[in-house]
């Protein structure tokens, strides 16, 4: 980890004109870029640890929201520093407030419930899920990496690597850098890897988690206070940093095309605050990374569009511990200036004590699949059978919504 | 480091992953990963259908390598140090300084020893009953004679009755100055009359705590004040040229009064009074249900059932107290052969399994040793004379682990597998079904050959057995 300097991509990976990947990190937040043809750009944020869609987006207007969210309800909207009301029904959390001017100017739509087709509790599963597109897993390959083959960005070339992918941008098309560094451990992506791994392993995942944490306290340049209150780093605070970098490549006339945003930290099963706290300084970093995208893209954000995505949410109420655990249905968002947003998509399942997931979380209302059809196909201009064939495999009921894609 | 696509044969494939695996399959990769030192990429196929056959034919082996059997032995060892002991206090200071180098030249010998084993089961079972009864180097008096008493009082006896093998431990120079029972005077004997605090009960008490009936199993510390009376005037020769360097009775520092032990009334009978103590412990019944329990702790997981312990114990039993018998037991246990991985190796099970799935062989030992050392658990210096822990949670802790998987990560970037294979190949030749196939996933879709195998050596299954 390099502290807070600023970000430097390899310019060679950049600028060779070939399909580029780049991957820089500080803090937990990687991006990695490919090329693909033309103007359209696309920029997929993945919020990994999953991520508390009910604290991001209140269903204030659920007669059940105060009873079920116990301690974690946030103060009504409307009220001096409540939840910010979008449209009487369902608010944003006050640290997100960066949100508001896309969600005015009808560049953003929300869906508040949104989960793929996996049901289990496994992190490794459900990204797995989320980033592959297979419905069974078993898919080696990321969605995205196909959809640039499709786009004929990649042909032949694939992307140059100069650190590593994520899962959603991985696969044939992909090709190593000539020369690894000799410790992969230094490596951002590779402990990533390693959580991945130990998914399903209670005593490795927890202890690699606390070990990474432990770490992080002691090297980062988190604010004085962060360290002594004991709360750690909460990683997305750094997107916009890379939101900043990743933009002004997107931006750029030859520059790549698609962008990959990932931050950790979302795993809150302990004190995730209400208000304050660790999960509001991680919405605070996320709001205003997307902000610090949108100016750093400037005209290009007319051509844009961004999926920010977790791979599930979490239990509607409370544990012991003032966090919350494994749930499944969350926030999924689309904005851009390419998006015809300023609604709310899906079903809403309520939040009865009848009406939740067996797992105590958010029932699915929407299909978080349709939100990376509908950039592929109506935005991209993939064709649709194209995603249904090699993209997203089995999932024809599941399609792309064409009106939320300004029409050009 | 260059892609292989130079190397003209085109683009390694990779082999899918099975469909299926056979019964025996299961069988195999247990025998290697969970009874020995994880497995070459042979070895499983090696295996074959047979893997019980495979352990229980490793223990008509010589317990005692060539490698090993040309090293010296205490007595020499001893007897250097009591004549530079004699010399004066600088000639002990240039002793120490070369005690200290060969002890861990021969730690690396014994090493390179396990890495290299045809034999790995073995291997374990030194390593379990060294641990059992440790010595350790962490005692700078006894740290020349640590792994000497491994080849001594170990080796030889880990297919002998346990009465063999305790007595070998107890009357071993290296227990005795390690425990120092070696100063241990009766308070009423000739030596020991109108001493200060004559006795030293540390021997006895690690006898009955650990290496024989274990904690709470009913004796009480009058118990280990009479056995430390028996074992009273067992010392080293030093003086009488006959024993110098060797286990010695010194009568005259020897209780000689009638001892209540267990119960029982001990009448005076010098020499013989220990080794009658040491022979009731080895044939009790809570004995061989402490010792049981430990190997399955050791072998299976943290906190096994009584069943498991029972079916070792079985081993046991036969023979009136057989080491041996508790290897069969826990080879014959069902339970021990259960899919689920429920131990994580220790740093040392961890090291050798790298390397052994590496098909590296070793002479000196020396990298081994620094591994090992690394990763916090140096050998034969344990920290105290209960030996190293055989708990997962002792071995993963989140700094522990972060260790670990840089080490992995570090051991991958000078390594390459054997005979350029892919590593998800390796990884089915190593772990057979153990290996899961989200993991040989991973290891296919990670970002080189580099961080392929520093993942497959830092996943779960590599890391637990």
């Amino acid at each position: 980890m390099t502290g807070n300097t600023p970000l430097t991509p390899n310019r060679r990976s950049v600028l060779t004109g070939a399909a580029a990947a780049t991957v820089v990190a500080a803090q937990g937040v990687t991006f990695s870029v490919a090329a693909a043809p033309g103007n359209k750009r696309l920029v997929v944020v993945l919020l990994r640890g999953g991520m508390d869609g009910l604290a991001l987006c209140p269903p204030f207007g659920d007669g059940n929201y105060e009873k079920m969210r116990e301690g974690l309800a946030l103060p009504r909207a409307n009220t001096d520093g409540g939840v910010l009301d979008l449209d009487g029904s369902f608010g944003l959390h006050p640290a997100a407030e960066d949100l508001l001017p896309f969600w005015a100017a009808g560049e953003l739509a929300i869906a508040p419930a949104a989960a793929t087709n996996y049901r289990g509790g496994s992190h490794f599963a459900a990204q797995d899920a989320l980033e592959t597109g297979a419905s069974g897993g078993g898919s080696a390959t990321g969605w995205l990496n196909r959809a640039v083959s499709a786009l004929g960005g990649a042909t032949g070339k694939g992307i140059a690597v100069s650190d590593s992918l994520p899962l959603i941008l991985r696969g044939p098309g992909d090709t190593a850098a000539a020369t690894p560094p000799p410790r992969p451990y230094r490596n951002p992506g590779f402990f990533r890897q390693v959580q991945l791994l130990y998914g399903d392993d209670t005593l490795f995942s927890s202890m690699i988690v606390q070990g990474e944490r432990d770490r992080q306290r002691t090297t980062d340049t988190v604010t004085q206070e962060d360290v002594e209150s004991g709360r750690g780093a909460d990683r997305a605070q750094f997107l916009p940093i890379a939101a900043a970098q990743a933009g002004k490549l997107l931006a750029s006339e030859d520059g790549p095309r698609i962008a990959v945003l990932e931050t950790d930290g979302w795993d809150t099963h302990w004190d995730q605050g209400g208000m304050d706290g660790r999960l509001a300084r991680s919405f605070s970093g996320l709001a205003s990374g997307l902000w610090v995208l949108a100016g750093a893209l400037g005209p290009a954000w007319r051509e844009t569009v961004v999926v920010v995505a977790s791979e599930f949410g979490r239990t509607v109420k409370p544990n012991v511990h003032g966090g919350t655990d494994h749930g499944l249905a969350t926030t999924a968002m689309m904005l851009g200036g390419a998006v015809a947003g300023g609604k709310i998509l899906g079903q809403w399942p309520g939040l009865s004590d009848g009406k939740l997931h067996e797992s105590g979380g958010v029932a699915p209302g929407f299909d978080t699949r349709s939100l990376f059809k509908t950039a592929l196909i109506h935005h991209m201009g993939i064709s649709g059978n194209t995603v249904a064939s090699t993209l997203f495999p089995g999932t024809a009921s599941i399609p792309g919504i064409p009106g939320l894609i300004r029409p050009t | 480091m260059v892609p292989d696509d130079g190397s003209g044969s085109g683009q390694k494939m990779v082999r899918e992953y099975p469909e299926a695996f056979e019964a025996h399959e299961v069988g195999a990769a247990i025998a290697a990963t969970r009874f020995g030192y994880g497995a070459r990429p042979q070895e499983l196929l090696q295996i074959g259908d047979q893997p019980r056959e495979w352990l229980l034919g490793q223990l008509i082996s010589d317990p005692v390598p060539e490698a090993l059997k040309s090293l010296p032995d205490s007595k020499d060892l001893l007897s250097d140090m009591l004549a530079a002991r004699q010399k004066g206090r600088s000639s002990m200071r240039v002793y120490r300084q070369e005690a200290r180098k060969r002890a861990l030249t021969e730690a690396a010998t014994h090493l390179a020893v396990s890495l290299n084993s045809p034999t790995p089961f073995v291997e374990r079972l030194v390593r379990f009953w060294t641990n059992h009864f440790t010595v350790s180097m962490v005692k700078p008096a006894v740290m020349p004679l640590v792994t000497a008493f491994e080849r001594e009082a170990i080796r030889p006896n880990i297919f002998n009755s346990f009465y063999t093998m305790l007595h070998a431990v107890v009357s071993h120079p290296a227990m005795l100055i390690y425990l120092d029972n070696v100063n241990s005077l009766g308070p009423n004997s000739v030596a020991g009359r109108g001493r200060k605090n004559p006795l030293n009960d540390r021997l006895a008490r690690q006898l009955l705590e650990h290496f024989t009936l274990g904690e709470g199993s009913g004796y009480t510390q009058l118990d280990v004040r009479a056995l430390a009376h028996m074992l009273t005037g067992w010392t080293v020769g030093v003086n009488n040229p006959a024993t110098r360097g060797e286990f010695a009775f010194r009568d005259s520092w020897h209780e000689g009064n009638f001892k209540e032990f267990l119960r029982r009334t001990i009448p005076s009978a010098g020499v013989l009074e220990g080794e009658a103590a040491l022979d009731h412990l080895a044939r009790s019944a809570a004995t061989g249900k402490n010792l049981s329990h430990k190997m399955a702790q050791a072998f299976v997981v943290d906190d096994p059932d009584p069943g498991l312990a029972s079916e070792i114990f079985a081993g046991f039993v036969v023979g009136g107290g057989r080491a041996d018998g508790m290897a069969r037991g826990l080879v014959e246990a069902s339970e021990a052969w259960a899919p689920e991985q429920r131990k994580v190796k220790s740093p040392t099970d961890l090291v050798l399994s790298v390397l052994r799935s590496l098909d590296v062989r070793s002479r000196s030992g020396r990298r081994v040793l620094n591994a090992v050392r690394f990763l916090g658990q140096p050998p034969y210096q344990a920290p105290t004379p209960d030996g190293w822990p055989y708990s997962s949670l002792s071995w993963i802790t989140p700094e522990l682990l972060l260790e670990r998987v840089e080490w992995c990560a570090e051991i991958a970037g000078i390594t390459r597998p054997p005979d350029g294979k892919p590593v998800p190949d390796l990884a089915l030749d190593i772990l057979g079904p153990l290996l899961k196939p989200a993991t040989h996933r991973r290891l296919r879709v990670a970002r080189d050959e580099v961080e392929a195998l520093a993942l497959l050596y830092a996943s779960p299954e590599f890391q637990r057995r």
